[in-house]
């Protein structure tokens, strides 16, 4: 599980005012996420390191500390739910845990 | 809707399963069906074909319901459809969501005795962002009767069937309240998902549009191979109306917060 996260190609997004539906079409399921999670969802696009992502996130929000265990159980649940994979891109200084 | 039978006291049972709204698509309408009393058994026919027979009137009665069912749903079969009921208010059309036992059937028929237009207590079908009530006989349980006041001396005058999840129902619709029932495609103005609460109050509670997808969703059936049309109809359908989660005490309250929602 290294590299950057990346979308599924197979995903069909719906968006609502305050998050996502996303419907997996090769697992046929439908998912459902907040506005948090939509942008770590977003941030996957391959270009973005885990590390980066936890980063970017804890700027956006004006965080204190890094929401580094919020977003690797995000991009765990995502990952085990097949809505990213992981490529090696050239940025793939990732956090620790990864 | 043809239901055609040689037995008086079966004839008087049958009236049950009419339905009298007036619909944009009648989808009962391709129903037909004959049931001959011979020997004291009862024959049901259709289209020339015997399909079962037996001596027990209320049975038959049941036997029919469950087919005439079955033929609208064959009919239906391409609309995705939630688990709903629905009526209007104020010229806006209103949404009661939820799962089963969530209270869709007690509230809608309060409703009726409320100056509340209503049109189904289970199911809408979805085509775009319009939808329309399921053209079914309203289920309504002995235990509601208690709840609404006015449905008591009505309730006298129907007969009851058994379930088979327990209590016996009687099929209902508004007309037997002296009121118009109506099938007709139309947008949505208001949802709310019922929860059940059955404590001392009823409120209604903004949820996240997400989640308030989520829920629509998760009450909805009937998807195609590929649903995704559908369920971009369905979010289209939660993002463009008002929103809120009822969970239901009193229903006196949940009445008046259905009107000012509405209003």
């Amino acid at each position: 599980m290294t590299g950057n996260p990346k979308q599924h190609p197979n995903l069909k997004i719906f968006e609502t005012d305050d998050g996502y539906v996303v419907y997996h079409r090769e697992t046929d399921r439908v998912h459902f996420l907040n506005h948090t999670a939509v942008l770590v969802l977003e941030l996957c696009n391959g270009r973005h390191s885990v590390g980066e992502m936890i980063a970017i996130l804890g700027e956006s929000y004006g965080l204190d500390a890094p929401p580094e265990k919020e977003v690797i159980n995000i991009i765990d649940k995502f990952e085990k739910e097949g809505l990213i994979t992981f490529n090696s891109g050239p940025n793939t200084t990732s956090s620790a845990s990864r | 809707m043809t239901i055609v039978t040689d037995c008086e006291a079966l004839h008087l049972r049958l009236q049950d399963l009419r339905i009298f709204a007036e619909q944009d698509r009648p989808f009962s309408d391709a129903f037909s069906v004959e049931v001959l009393k011979k020997d004291g058994r009862y024959t049901i026919m259709e289209g020339g074909e015997t399909l079962i027979a037996s001596d027990d009137a209320e049975w038959v009665t049941l036997y029919i319901n469950e087919l005439l069912n079955f033929h609208l749903a064959q009919q239906m079969r391409d609309y995705v459809k939630i688990h709903a009921a629905c009526g209007s208010f104020n010229g806006k059309r209103f949404l009661l969501a939820g799962a089963k036992g969530a209270g869709k059937t007690t509230l809608i028929t309060r409703c009726l005795f409320e100056g509340i237009t209503v049109y189904g207590d289970e199911k809408v079908l979805v085509r775009g962002q319009d939808v329309i009530p399921l053209p079914r006989k309203f289920h309504v349980k002995e235990g509601t009767v208690p709840l609404i006041p006015k449905l008591g001396p009505i309730w006298d005058n129907l007969t009851s069937y058994p379930t088979s999840h327990g209590p016996r129902v009687c099929f209902f619709d508004p007309t037997d309240a002296g009121c118009n029932w109506q099938a007709r495609w139309g947008k949505v103005d208001t949802i709310f998902y019922l929860e059940p609460d059955h404590g001392d109050t009823t409120r209604v509670e903004t949820r996240p549009q997400w989640l308030m997808a989520q829920q629509i969703i998760t009450q909805s059936l009937d998807f195609d191979v590929n649903p995704e049309i559908q369920i971009s109809d369905l979010c289209r359908i939660v993002t463009e109306s008002k929103t809120g989660v009822m969970r239901i005490g009193p229903l006196d309250r949940a009445i008046t917060a259905i009107k000012e929602m509405l209003l």
